[in-house]
Protein backbone atom coordinates (compact mmCIF):
# COMPACT_ATOMS: atom_id res chain seq x y z
CA UNK A 1 0.00 0.00 0.00
CA UNK A 2 1.16 3.12 -0.86
CA UNK A 3 0.35 6.75 -1.08
CA UNK A 4 1.49 10.37 -2.67
CA UNK A 5 0.83 13.78 -2.24
CA UNK A 6 -0.47 16.10 -4.69
CA UNK A 7 -1.23 19.75 -4.59
CA UNK A 8 -4.33 20.20 -6.25
CA UNK A 9 -4.39 21.51 -9.52
CA UNK A 10 -7.32 20.21 -12.41
CA UNK A 11 -4.86 19.03 -14.24
CA UNK A 12 -3.19 16.58 -11.59
CA UNK A 13 -6.84 15.54 -10.93
CA UNK A 14 -7.69 14.38 -14.48
CA UNK A 15 -4.10 12.44 -14.41
CA UNK A 16 -4.94 10.81 -11.45
CA UNK A 17 -8.07 9.69 -12.81
CA UNK A 18 -6.50 8.45 -15.74
CA UNK A 19 -3.80 5.97 -17.17
CA UNK A 20 -1.14 8.42 -16.45
CA UNK A 21 -1.21 7.76 -13.05
CA UNK A 22 -2.61 4.04 -13.57
CA UNK A 23 -5.72 4.63 -11.58
CA UNK A 24 -7.71 3.12 -14.88
CA UNK A 25 -7.88 2.04 -18.31
CA UNK A 26 -9.18 5.48 -19.44
CA UNK A 27 -6.86 8.30 -21.46
CA UNK A 28 -6.11 11.91 -20.31
CA UNK A 29 -8.17 13.24 -23.08
CA UNK A 30 -11.14 10.71 -22.46
CA UNK A 31 -10.82 11.75 -18.60
CA UNK A 32 -11.14 15.52 -19.83
CA UNK A 33 -14.34 14.99 -22.07
CA UNK A 34 -16.56 13.50 -19.68
CA UNK A 35 -18.90 15.83 -18.04
CA UNK A 36 -17.75 14.85 -14.79
CA UNK A 37 -14.24 16.53 -15.20
CA UNK A 38 -16.01 19.80 -16.25
CA UNK A 39 -18.01 19.35 -13.03
CA UNK A 40 -15.04 18.72 -10.63
CA UNK A 41 -13.44 21.49 -12.63
CA UNK A 42 -15.61 24.07 -10.80
CA UNK A 43 -17.11 21.82 -8.10
CA UNK A 44 -12.87 22.01 -6.59
CA UNK A 45 -12.81 25.58 -7.68
CA UNK A 46 -11.81 28.59 -5.23
CA UNK A 47 -15.83 29.08 -6.06
CA UNK A 48 -16.48 25.79 -5.13
CA UNK A 49 -15.09 23.87 -2.14
CA UNK A 50 -11.68 25.40 -2.91
CA UNK A 51 -9.61 22.21 -2.54
CA UNK A 52 -5.58 22.56 -2.46
CA UNK A 53 -4.17 19.03 -1.91
CA UNK A 54 -4.89 15.28 -3.09
CA UNK A 55 -3.74 12.18 -1.22
CA UNK A 56 -3.74 9.39 -3.61
CA UNK A 57 -4.04 5.66 -1.93
CA UNK A 58 -3.38 2.75 -3.49
CA UNK A 59 -4.38 -0.04 -4.34
CA UNK A 60 -8.07 0.71 -2.16
CA UNK A 61 -10.43 -2.26 -2.15
CA UNK A 62 -13.84 -0.83 -2.99
CA UNK A 63 -16.75 -3.01 -1.39
CA UNK A 64 -19.18 -2.07 -4.18
CA UNK A 65 -16.87 -2.31 -7.58
CA UNK A 66 -15.89 -5.65 -5.60
CA UNK A 67 -19.05 -7.27 -5.82
CA UNK A 68 -19.86 -5.56 -9.46
CA UNK A 69 -16.13 -6.75 -10.13
CA UNK A 70 -17.18 -10.21 -9.18
CA UNK A 71 -20.47 -10.55 -10.56
CA UNK A 72 -18.92 -9.36 -14.14
CA UNK A 73 -15.63 -8.10 -14.58
CA UNK A 74 -13.61 -11.28 -13.29
CA UNK A 75 -15.64 -13.14 -15.91
CA UNK A 76 -14.31 -11.01 -18.86
CA UNK A 77 -11.53 -12.20 -21.33
CA UNK A 78 -9.97 -8.62 -20.66
CA UNK A 79 -7.74 -8.33 -17.38
CA UNK A 80 -9.53 -5.55 -15.50
CA UNK A 81 -7.65 -5.08 -11.72
CA UNK A 82 -9.78 -6.38 -8.76
CA UNK A 83 -8.51 -2.81 -6.44
CA UNK A 84 -8.86 0.62 -6.91
CA UNK A 85 -7.57 3.97 -6.25
CA UNK A 86 -8.89 6.29 -3.63
CA UNK A 87 -8.36 9.69 -4.06
CA UNK A 88 -8.55 12.22 -0.97
CA UNK A 89 -9.34 15.97 -1.06
CA UNK A 90 -8.03 18.64 1.66
CA UNK A 91 -9.21 22.61 1.29
CA UNK A 92 -5.83 22.91 3.31
CA UNK A 93 -2.19 22.79 1.51
CA UNK A 94 -0.11 20.43 3.02
CA UNK A 95 3.40 18.80 2.01
CA UNK A 96 4.55 15.19 1.29
CA UNK A 97 6.38 16.01 4.14
CA UNK A 98 4.24 17.54 6.50
CA UNK A 99 1.43 14.79 5.93
CA UNK A 100 3.99 12.11 6.56
CA UNK A 101 4.43 14.06 9.75
CA UNK A 102 0.91 14.36 10.49
CA UNK A 103 0.03 10.67 10.26
CA UNK A 104 3.60 9.85 12.69
CA UNK A 105 1.45 12.37 15.28
CA UNK A 106 5.00 14.46 14.64
CA UNK A 107 3.22 17.36 14.71
CA UNK A 108 1.07 19.57 17.23
CA UNK A 109 -2.62 18.07 17.99
CA UNK A 110 -4.02 21.25 16.85
CA UNK A 111 -1.92 21.47 13.32
CA UNK A 112 -3.45 17.43 13.37
CA UNK A 113 -6.71 18.80 13.76
CA UNK A 114 -7.13 21.69 11.36
CA UNK A 115 -6.05 19.06 8.76
CA UNK A 116 -8.64 16.61 9.32
CA UNK A 117 -11.51 19.57 9.72
CA UNK A 118 -10.03 20.42 6.03
CA UNK A 119 -10.99 17.27 4.54
CA UNK A 120 -13.42 17.37 1.61
CA UNK A 121 -13.97 13.69 1.07
CA UNK A 122 -12.97 11.34 -1.11
CA UNK A 123 -13.29 9.82 -5.23
CA UNK A 124 -13.09 5.81 -5.56
CA UNK A 125 -11.33 5.73 -9.05
CA UNK A 126 -12.40 2.13 -10.74
CA UNK A 127 -9.83 0.75 -12.97
CA UNK A 128 -12.42 0.36 -16.03
CA UNK A 129 -12.53 2.41 -18.93
CA UNK A 130 -14.40 5.43 -19.33
CA UNK A 131 -16.49 4.89 -16.14
CA UNK A 132 -14.15 5.46 -13.55
CA UNK A 133 -16.14 7.20 -11.05
CA UNK A 134 -16.78 4.88 -8.03
CA UNK A 135 -17.99 5.21 -4.94
CA UNK A 136 -17.32 9.27 -4.50
CA UNK A 137 -18.21 11.11 -1.22
CA UNK A 138 -17.70 14.75 -1.35
CA UNK A 139 -18.83 17.07 0.98
CA UNK A 140 -21.85 19.34 -0.13
CA UNK A 141 -21.46 23.36 -1.45
CA UNK A 142 -21.16 25.97 1.70
CA UNK A 143 -24.59 25.89 3.77
CA UNK A 144 -23.54 28.76 5.90
CA UNK A 145 -25.85 32.12 5.09
CA UNK A 146 -27.16 30.36 1.96
CA UNK A 147 -30.54 29.42 1.57
CA UNK A 148 -29.14 25.74 0.52
CA UNK A 149 -30.35 22.76 2.50
CA UNK A 150 -28.92 18.87 2.10
CA UNK A 151 -30.56 17.38 4.58
CA UNK A 152 -29.88 14.06 2.94
CA UNK A 153 -25.86 14.24 4.37
CA UNK A 154 -25.23 11.62 6.86
CA UNK A 155 -21.52 10.79 8.24
CA UNK A 156 -18.79 8.78 6.43
CA UNK A 157 -16.18 7.49 8.51
CA UNK A 158 -12.92 7.41 6.84
CA UNK A 159 -9.81 5.82 7.76
CA UNK A 160 -6.69 6.84 6.28
CA UNK A 161 -3.59 5.20 7.41
CA UNK A 162 -4.72 5.23 10.80
CA UNK A 163 -5.86 8.91 10.63
CA UNK A 164 -9.56 9.25 11.33
CA UNK A 165 -11.60 11.27 8.76
CA UNK A 166 -15.09 12.38 8.78
CA UNK A 167 -17.03 13.58 5.91
CA UNK A 168 -21.29 14.44 5.93
CA UNK A 169 -22.56 13.73 2.45
CA UNK A 170 -24.45 11.01 0.55
CA UNK A 171 -22.14 8.59 -1.17
CA UNK A 172 -22.28 9.45 -5.70
CA UNK A 173 -21.36 6.61 -8.07
CA UNK A 174 -21.16 6.84 -11.76
CA UNK A 175 -23.33 4.46 -13.72
CA UNK A 176 -20.82 1.61 -15.42
CA UNK A 177 -23.58 0.92 -18.11
CA UNK A 178 -22.84 -3.10 -17.26
CA UNK A 179 -24.04 -3.42 -13.57
CA UNK A 180 -25.55 -0.37 -13.48
CA UNK A 181 -27.69 1.74 -15.43
CA UNK A 182 -28.57 5.90 -14.22
CA UNK A 183 -31.31 4.03 -12.44
CA UNK A 184 -28.89 1.93 -10.59
CA UNK A 185 -26.99 4.60 -9.75
CA UNK A 186 -29.31 6.80 -8.46
CA UNK A 187 -31.48 4.08 -6.54
CA UNK A 188 -27.66 3.60 -4.88
CA UNK A 189 -27.57 6.56 -3.88
CA UNK A 190 -30.81 6.73 -1.90
CA UNK A 191 -29.98 3.53 -0.70
CA UNK A 192 -27.32 4.94 1.29
CA UNK A 193 -29.43 7.49 2.94
CA UNK A 194 -32.46 5.21 4.08
CA UNK A 195 -30.03 2.63 5.13
CA UNK A 196 -28.55 4.96 8.08
CA UNK A 197 -32.60 5.15 8.28
CA UNK A 198 -34.87 2.63 7.98
CA UNK A 199 -31.90 0.12 9.02
CA UNK A 200 -31.27 -2.03 5.80
CA UNK A 201 -28.13 -3.43 4.29
CA UNK A 202 -26.86 -1.37 1.38
CA UNK A 203 -26.97 -3.69 -1.51
CA UNK A 204 -24.28 -3.31 -4.75
CA UNK A 205 -25.15 -2.10 -8.14
CA UNK A 206 -24.84 -5.00 -9.24
CA UNK A 207 -27.64 -6.56 -6.41
CA UNK A 208 -30.01 -3.76 -7.23
CA UNK A 209 -29.98 -4.49 -10.62
CA UNK A 210 -30.69 -7.75 -10.20
CA UNK A 211 -33.69 -7.28 -7.71
CA UNK A 212 -35.17 -4.83 -10.38
CA UNK A 213 -35.60 -6.84 -12.57
CA UNK A 214 -36.10 -10.24 -10.72
CA UNK A 215 -39.73 -9.98 -11.75
CA UNK A 216 -40.05 -8.11 -15.44
CA UNK A 217 -36.63 -10.48 -17.23
CA UNK A 218 -38.03 -10.35 -20.46
CA UNK A 219 -38.11 -6.42 -20.26
CA UNK A 220 -34.32 -5.80 -20.10
CA UNK A 221 -31.70 -8.25 -19.47
CA UNK A 222 -29.30 -7.80 -16.36
CA UNK A 223 -25.89 -7.45 -17.14
CA UNK A 224 -25.07 -5.17 -19.31
CA UNK A 225 -28.04 -3.47 -17.96
CA UNK A 226 -29.85 -0.57 -20.25
CA UNK A 227 -31.72 1.19 -18.03
CA UNK A 228 -34.82 0.76 -15.78
CA UNK A 229 -38.45 1.78 -15.76
CA UNK A 230 -40.06 3.00 -12.59
CA UNK A 231 -42.00 -0.25 -12.13
CA UNK A 232 -38.65 -2.26 -11.59
CA UNK A 233 -37.14 0.64 -9.56
CA UNK A 234 -40.45 -0.02 -7.28
CA UNK A 235 -39.29 -3.10 -7.08
CA UNK A 236 -35.67 -3.01 -6.13
CA UNK A 237 -37.12 -0.35 -3.54
CA UNK A 238 -39.21 -3.65 -2.24
CA UNK A 239 -36.11 -5.89 -2.33
CA UNK A 240 -34.11 -3.63 1.03
CA UNK A 241 -37.61 -4.21 2.52
CA UNK A 242 -39.01 -0.54 1.67
CA UNK A 243 -41.99 0.83 0.19
CA UNK A 244 -41.85 2.59 -3.15
CA UNK A 245 -44.60 6.10 -2.97
CA UNK A 246 -44.71 7.17 -6.16
CA UNK A 247 -45.91 10.72 -6.81
CA UNK A 248 -46.51 12.58 -10.49
CA UNK A 249 -48.63 14.67 -12.03
CA UNK A 250 -50.47 14.71 -16.33
CA UNK A 251 -49.21 17.35 -18.10
CA UNK A 252 -51.23 16.85 -21.11
CA UNK A 253 -54.42 16.66 -18.72
CA UNK A 254 -53.45 19.62 -16.13
CA UNK A 255 -55.45 22.34 -16.30
CA UNK A 256 -52.86 24.56 -13.91
CA UNK A 257 -48.96 23.22 -14.32
CA UNK A 258 -47.43 25.33 -11.53
CA UNK A 259 -49.95 23.71 -9.57
CA UNK A 260 -49.08 20.73 -10.57
CA UNK A 261 -45.19 21.80 -9.90
CA UNK A 262 -46.04 22.81 -6.24
CA UNK A 263 -47.15 19.52 -5.15
CA UNK A 264 -44.40 17.68 -6.30
CA UNK A 265 -41.95 20.60 -4.64
CA UNK A 266 -43.96 19.63 -1.17
CA UNK A 267 -43.75 16.60 -1.35
CA UNK A 268 -39.85 16.33 -2.29
CA UNK A 269 -39.74 19.03 0.70
CA UNK A 270 -42.04 16.69 2.89
CA UNK A 271 -39.55 14.08 2.45
CA UNK A 272 -36.22 15.14 1.69
CA UNK A 273 -36.30 17.78 5.11
CA UNK A 274 -36.71 14.33 7.00
CA UNK A 275 -33.19 13.53 5.41
CA UNK A 276 -35.30 10.98 2.87
CA UNK A 277 -33.44 11.02 -0.42
CA UNK A 278 -36.16 10.96 -3.11
CA UNK A 279 -35.66 10.06 -7.19
CA UNK A 280 -36.56 12.37 -9.53
CA UNK A 281 -37.11 10.81 -12.73
CA UNK A 282 -36.83 13.03 -15.65
CA UNK A 283 -37.42 12.95 -19.80
CA UNK A 284 -34.78 15.00 -20.96
CA UNK A 285 -35.68 17.13 -23.78
CA UNK A 286 -33.75 19.60 -26.41
CA UNK A 287 -34.79 22.58 -29.07
CA UNK A 288 -35.55 21.29 -32.50
CA UNK A 289 -35.02 23.46 -35.05
CA UNK A 290 -38.81 24.74 -34.52
CA UNK A 291 -37.83 25.98 -31.30
CA UNK A 292 -40.34 23.21 -30.09
CA UNK A 293 -38.65 20.58 -27.58
CA UNK A 294 -38.39 16.82 -28.20
CA UNK A 295 -37.59 14.08 -25.43
CA UNK A 296 -34.54 12.14 -26.44
CA UNK A 297 -34.31 10.21 -23.33
CA UNK A 298 -35.35 9.45 -20.11
CA UNK A 299 -33.42 9.94 -17.19
CA UNK A 300 -33.26 9.16 -13.55
CA UNK A 301 -31.44 11.28 -10.15
CA UNK A 302 -31.03 11.09 -6.52
CA UNK A 303 -32.41 14.63 -5.03
CA UNK A 304 -30.07 15.29 -2.19
CA UNK A 305 -30.80 18.84 -1.45
CA UNK A 306 -32.34 22.48 -2.49
CA UNK A 307 -32.71 25.93 -2.90
CA UNK A 308 -34.96 28.19 -1.52
CA UNK A 309 -35.64 31.90 -3.02
CA UNK A 310 -36.17 34.30 -0.92
CA UNK A 311 -39.71 34.43 -2.39
CA UNK A 312 -42.48 32.45 -3.41
CA UNK A 313 -43.28 31.24 -7.06
CA UNK A 314 -46.93 31.66 -5.45
CA UNK A 315 -47.65 35.18 -3.48
CA UNK A 316 -50.83 34.04 -1.97
CA UNK A 317 -49.27 30.80 -0.12
CA UNK A 318 -47.28 30.52 2.78
CA UNK A 319 -46.27 26.63 2.15
CA UNK A 320 -42.27 27.11 2.15
CA UNK A 321 -41.78 24.08 -0.57
CA UNK A 322 -42.91 26.47 -2.99
CA UNK A 323 -40.18 28.27 -2.33
CA UNK A 324 -37.73 25.57 -3.90
CA UNK A 325 -36.33 26.96 -7.07
CA UNK A 326 -33.78 24.56 -7.24
CA UNK A 327 -32.55 20.99 -6.87
CA UNK A 328 -29.25 19.68 -5.81
CA UNK A 329 -29.14 15.96 -7.35
CA UNK A 330 -26.93 13.13 -7.58
CA UNK A 331 -26.67 13.04 -11.57
CA UNK A 332 -24.31 9.95 -12.10
CA UNK A 333 -23.70 11.54 -16.18
CA UNK A 334 -22.29 15.20 -14.14
CA UNK A 335 -21.66 14.97 -10.63
CA UNK A 336 -22.57 14.77 -7.06
CA UNK A 337 -24.99 17.63 -5.20
CA UNK A 338 -25.46 18.74 -9.15
CA UNK A 339 -27.47 21.89 -9.33
CA UNK A 340 -31.04 21.91 -11.35
CA UNK A 341 -32.85 25.04 -11.73
CA UNK A 342 -36.65 25.46 -11.93
CA UNK A 343 -36.90 27.34 -15.49
CA UNK A 344 -40.31 28.43 -17.33
CA UNK A 345 -42.67 26.07 -19.15
CA UNK A 346 -42.14 24.80 -22.41
CA UNK A 347 -43.57 23.26 -25.42
CA UNK A 348 -42.92 19.64 -26.23
CA UNK A 349 -43.55 18.09 -28.96
CA UNK A 350 -44.95 14.51 -28.91
CA UNK A 351 -44.35 11.38 -31.17
CA UNK A 352 -47.56 11.83 -32.76
CA UNK A 353 -47.26 15.66 -33.17
CA UNK A 354 -49.08 17.05 -30.34
CA UNK A 355 -47.50 20.08 -28.72
CA UNK A 356 -47.95 19.79 -24.88
CA UNK A 357 -46.94 22.71 -22.20
CA UNK A 358 -44.80 20.80 -19.11
CA UNK A 359 -42.37 22.74 -16.58
CA UNK A 360 -38.85 21.95 -16.88
CA UNK A 361 -35.36 22.53 -15.49
CA UNK A 362 -31.96 23.39 -16.79
CA UNK A 363 -28.84 20.54 -16.03
CA UNK A 364 -25.48 20.62 -16.94
CA UNK A 365 -26.22 18.03 -19.58
CA UNK A 366 -23.87 18.99 -22.94
CA UNK A 367 -22.03 21.79 -21.27
CA UNK A 368 -18.38 20.38 -21.46
CA UNK A 369 -18.24 19.42 -25.07
CA UNK A 370 -20.61 22.40 -26.09
CA UNK A 371 -23.89 21.08 -27.11
CA UNK A 372 -27.12 22.69 -27.31
CA UNK A 373 -29.11 23.23 -24.00
CA UNK A 374 -30.98 20.09 -22.90
CA UNK A 375 -33.71 20.39 -20.37
CA UNK A 376 -34.97 17.98 -17.72
CA UNK A 377 -38.91 18.06 -17.18
CA UNK A 378 -39.69 17.03 -13.33
CA UNK A 379 -42.05 14.65 -14.36
CA UNK A 380 -42.04 12.06 -10.99
CA UNK A 381 -40.57 11.56 -8.07
CA UNK A 382 -40.38 7.77 -6.19
CA UNK A 383 -40.06 8.06 -2.32
CA UNK A 384 -38.42 4.99 -0.80
CA UNK A 385 -40.12 4.54 2.44
CA UNK A 386 -39.98 2.74 5.77
CA UNK A 387 -43.18 0.02 6.11
CA UNK A 388 -44.49 1.78 9.23
CA UNK A 389 -44.98 5.73 7.56
CA UNK A 390 -48.66 5.19 6.62
CA UNK A 391 -49.66 7.96 6.23
CA UNK A 392 -48.60 10.24 3.28
CA UNK A 393 -48.57 13.85 3.55
CA UNK A 394 -51.70 15.61 1.54
CA UNK A 395 -53.49 13.77 4.65
CA UNK A 396 -51.83 16.22 6.76
CA UNK A 397 -51.89 18.89 4.60
CA UNK A 398 -55.81 18.48 4.88
CA UNK A 399 -55.53 18.26 8.64
CA UNK A 400 -54.56 21.90 8.71
CA UNK A 401 -56.01 23.24 5.63
CA UNK A 402 -58.26 25.80 8.00
CA UNK A 403 -54.84 27.34 9.93
CA UNK A 404 -52.93 27.41 6.71
CA UNK A 405 -55.79 28.86 5.33
CA UNK A 406 -55.99 31.38 8.85
CA UNK A 407 -52.35 32.19 7.81
CA UNK A 408 -52.75 33.42 4.12
CA UNK A 409 -55.48 35.15 5.50
CA UNK A 410 -53.42 37.25 7.73
CA UNK A 411 -51.56 37.93 5.51
CA UNK A 412 -53.58 38.95 2.78
CA UNK A 413 -54.34 42.01 5.43
CA UNK A 414 -50.83 42.54 5.87
CA UNK A 415 -49.88 42.33 2.24
CA UNK A 416 -50.39 46.16 1.27
CA UNK A 417 -47.59 46.97 3.66
CA UNK A 418 -45.20 43.86 3.39
CA UNK A 419 -45.27 41.65 0.62
CA UNK A 420 -42.92 39.37 1.87
CA UNK A 421 -44.02 39.96 5.37
CA UNK A 422 -45.53 36.87 6.11
CA UNK A 423 -46.36 33.62 8.19
CA UNK A 424 -44.82 30.92 6.53
CA UNK A 425 -45.25 26.81 6.94
CA UNK A 426 -43.80 23.45 6.10
CA UNK A 427 -44.92 20.00 6.38
CA UNK A 428 -41.80 17.25 7.30
CA UNK A 429 -41.66 13.99 8.08
CA UNK A 430 -39.33 13.89 11.00
CA UNK A 431 -39.15 10.59 14.16
CA UNK A 432 -39.61 11.30 17.69
CA UNK A 433 -36.25 11.75 19.07
CA UNK A 434 -35.89 14.16 16.60
CA UNK A 435 -38.72 16.41 17.75
CA UNK A 436 -37.68 15.70 21.73
CA UNK A 437 -34.50 16.55 20.83
CA UNK A 438 -35.72 19.79 19.38
CA UNK A 439 -37.63 20.46 22.40
CA UNK A 440 -35.05 19.73 24.76
CA UNK A 441 -32.82 22.09 23.27
CA UNK A 442 -35.51 25.01 22.70
CA UNK A 443 -35.38 28.02 25.37
CA UNK A 444 -38.83 29.46 24.23
CA UNK A 445 -41.00 27.15 25.77
CA UNK A 446 -41.96 27.51 29.32
CA UNK A 447 -40.89 24.82 31.44
CA UNK A 448 -43.86 23.56 32.61
CA UNK A 449 -45.18 22.65 29.23
CA UNK A 450 -41.86 21.68 28.22
CA UNK A 451 -41.75 19.12 30.79
CA UNK A 452 -44.87 17.68 29.89
CA UNK A 453 -44.41 17.61 25.47
CA UNK A 454 -40.54 15.47 26.91
CA UNK A 455 -42.63 12.99 28.87
CA UNK A 456 -45.37 12.60 26.27
CA UNK A 457 -45.42 9.17 24.74
CA UNK A 458 -45.03 9.69 20.82
CA UNK A 459 -45.35 7.29 17.96
CA UNK A 460 -41.58 6.53 15.86
CA UNK A 461 -42.92 8.80 12.74
CA UNK A 462 -44.56 12.16 12.88
CA UNK A 463 -45.29 14.27 10.73
CA UNK A 464 -44.49 18.18 11.86
CA UNK A 465 -46.17 21.15 10.35
CA UNK A 466 -43.96 24.07 11.38
CA UNK A 467 -45.20 27.59 11.25
CA UNK A 468 -42.51 30.37 11.04
CA UNK A 469 -41.98 34.00 10.67
CA UNK A 470 -38.30 34.87 8.80
CA UNK A 471 -36.92 32.35 11.20
CA UNK A 472 -38.59 32.74 14.35
CA UNK A 473 -40.07 29.80 14.89
CA UNK A 474 -44.36 29.85 15.88
CA UNK A 475 -46.21 26.85 16.62
CA UNK A 476 -45.27 23.32 15.86
CA UNK A 477 -48.20 20.80 15.16
CA UNK A 478 -47.71 16.99 15.21
CA UNK A 479 -49.30 13.91 13.79
CA UNK A 480 -48.87 10.28 13.73
CA UNK A 481 -47.10 9.00 10.74
CA UNK A 482 -48.12 5.74 11.79
CA UNK A 483 -51.62 5.62 12.39
CA UNK A 484 -54.13 5.32 10.21
CA UNK A 485 -55.71 8.15 7.78
CA UNK A 486 -59.46 7.94 9.31
CA UNK A 487 -58.23 7.40 12.75
CA UNK A 488 -57.16 10.28 15.06
CA UNK A 489 -54.03 11.48 13.69
CA UNK A 490 -53.54 15.01 15.62
CA UNK A 491 -50.95 14.61 18.60
CA UNK A 492 -50.17 18.08 20.29
CA UNK A 493 -48.72 21.40 19.37
CA UNK A 494 -45.71 22.65 20.29
CA UNK A 495 -45.43 26.41 21.14
CA UNK A 496 -42.56 28.58 20.75
CA UNK A 497 -44.40 32.05 20.30
CA UNK A 498 -47.28 33.02 22.59
CA UNK A 499 -48.34 36.24 20.30
CA UNK A 500 -49.18 33.96 17.89
CA UNK A 501 -50.89 31.33 19.66
CA UNK A 502 -52.74 34.27 21.63
CA UNK A 503 -53.91 35.17 18.48
CA UNK A 504 -55.28 32.12 17.14
CA UNK A 505 -57.17 31.64 20.53
CA UNK A 506 -58.03 35.13 20.58
CA UNK A 507 -59.53 34.63 16.88
CA UNK A 508 -61.34 30.90 18.03
CA UNK A 509 -63.01 32.54 20.88
CA UNK A 510 -64.36 35.97 19.52
CA UNK A 511 -65.10 34.91 16.41
CA UNK A 512 -68.12 32.06 16.77
CA UNK A 513 -68.90 31.75 12.80
CA UNK A 514 -64.92 31.13 12.38
CA UNK A 515 -65.02 28.73 15.48
CA UNK A 516 -67.85 27.33 13.83
CA UNK A 517 -66.92 27.06 10.63
CA UNK A 518 -63.34 25.49 11.75
CA UNK A 519 -64.41 22.53 13.20
CA UNK A 520 -66.34 20.57 10.82
CA UNK A 521 -63.60 20.63 8.86
CA UNK A 522 -60.78 18.03 9.37
CA UNK A 523 -58.58 20.45 11.49
CA UNK A 524 -61.41 20.12 13.73
CA UNK A 525 -58.48 18.39 16.60
CA UNK A 526 -56.21 21.48 16.43
CA UNK A 527 -58.86 24.02 17.06
CA UNK A 528 -60.18 21.60 19.97
CA UNK A 529 -56.50 21.95 21.18
CA UNK A 530 -56.75 26.21 20.99
CA UNK A 531 -59.94 26.15 22.43
CA UNK A 532 -59.40 24.15 25.55
CA UNK B 1 -34.95 29.12 6.68
CA UNK B 2 -32.26 27.74 8.82
CA UNK B 3 -31.10 31.24 10.14
CA UNK B 4 -31.16 32.02 13.99
CA UNK B 5 -34.13 34.86 14.93
CA UNK B 6 -33.25 38.47 15.34
CA UNK B 7 -34.46 40.11 18.37
CA UNK B 8 -35.28 42.09 15.68
CA UNK B 9 -37.42 39.43 14.30
CA UNK B 10 -39.12 39.00 17.66
CA UNK B 11 -40.65 42.70 17.85
CA UNK B 12 -41.47 43.16 14.67
CA UNK B 13 -43.64 39.68 14.73
CA UNK B 14 -45.45 40.90 18.31
CA UNK B 15 -45.70 44.04 16.44
CA UNK B 16 -47.53 42.60 13.31
CA UNK B 17 -49.52 40.16 15.75
CA UNK B 18 -50.80 42.95 17.71
CA UNK B 19 -51.77 44.82 14.67
CA UNK B 20 -53.74 42.12 13.27
CA UNK B 21 -55.61 41.13 15.88
CA UNK B 22 -56.47 44.93 16.34
CA UNK B 23 -57.65 44.59 12.48
CA UNK B 24 -59.33 42.02 12.80
CA UNK B 25 -61.72 42.71 16.15
CA UNK B 26 -62.80 45.81 13.66
CA UNK B 27 -63.36 43.85 10.95
CA UNK B 28 -66.92 43.08 9.58
CA UNK B 29 -67.61 39.07 10.59
CA UNK B 30 -69.44 38.93 7.33
CA UNK B 31 -66.26 40.66 5.11
CA UNK B 32 -64.02 38.07 7.60
CA UNK B 33 -65.43 34.68 6.94
CA UNK B 34 -65.91 36.28 3.37
CA UNK B 35 -62.18 36.54 3.24
CA UNK B 36 -61.19 33.86 5.07
CA UNK B 37 -63.66 30.93 2.91
CA UNK B 38 -61.63 32.26 0.07
CA UNK B 39 -58.50 31.04 1.83
CA UNK B 40 -60.05 27.67 2.65
CA UNK B 41 -60.99 27.71 -0.80
CA UNK B 42 -57.38 28.01 -2.46
CA UNK B 43 -55.82 25.50 0.32
CA UNK B 44 -58.26 23.11 -0.68
CA UNK B 45 -57.43 23.30 -4.76
CA UNK B 46 -53.88 22.69 -2.89
CA UNK B 47 -54.84 19.44 -1.28
CA UNK B 48 -56.40 17.94 -4.02
CA UNK B 49 -53.33 18.84 -6.19
CA UNK B 50 -51.50 17.20 -3.59
CA UNK B 51 -54.47 14.22 -3.87
CA UNK B 52 -54.68 13.95 -7.55
CA UNK B 53 -50.43 13.71 -7.57
CA UNK B 54 -50.92 10.12 -5.84
CA UNK B 55 -53.62 9.01 -8.61
CA UNK B 56 -51.74 9.76 -11.80
CA UNK B 57 -49.81 7.13 -13.94
CA UNK B 58 -48.75 8.66 -16.94
CA UNK B 59 -47.35 6.40 -19.87
CA UNK B 60 -43.65 7.38 -19.04
CA UNK B 61 -43.64 5.31 -16.09
CA UNK B 62 -43.65 2.24 -18.15
CA UNK B 63 -40.70 3.17 -20.15
CA UNK B 64 -36.99 2.35 -19.12
CA UNK B 65 -34.63 5.34 -17.82
CA UNK B 66 -31.44 4.60 -19.95
CA UNK B 67 -29.22 7.56 -19.78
Amino acid sequence: MKYRVHSYTDDTLFKLLSDEYGSSKTSLRQVKEKSHAEFFKNYFSSTGVDAKTIVEEKPYTDKDYLIDYASYYVRCFEDYPRTCTRLHFFAEEVSPRTFRNILLRDVSKERIERFKTSYLGFIVVRPLQTTIVGRTCLVPYKTNGTRRFFPTSRAYNVNLFGLELQVRTLAFQEQDHVAAACATSALWSVFQGTAKLFQHRIPSPAEITKSAIDNSPLTSRAFPNTGLTAYQMASAINHVGLEPVLVSYNAESSTDLNADLDALKTNIYAYTGGHIPVLLLVPLIKKKSNDKWFVFARHAVAVTGYHCCPRSTNPDKGNIAHFIDKLYVHDDQIGPHARMVFKNHVDVEKEDGKIVKYPSMSTSWGSANGESEIRAIPETILIPLYHKVRIPCEVVHEQVLSFVALCDYLHTLNVGRRRNDRITWEIVLTDVNSIKSSIHRNMCIRNTTKSDLLLLPLPLFIWRVRFKYHSLLLLDVLFDATGISQGNLFLTCVEYDDSFTGLLRSLLAKKAPLRSMILNTSSRQIADFFIQ
Amino acid sequence: MGKKSSVSDVDKFHKLMEELLDQIEKADTTEFIAAFTESLGKAEQENQKLLDARKVETSSIHQAVTV
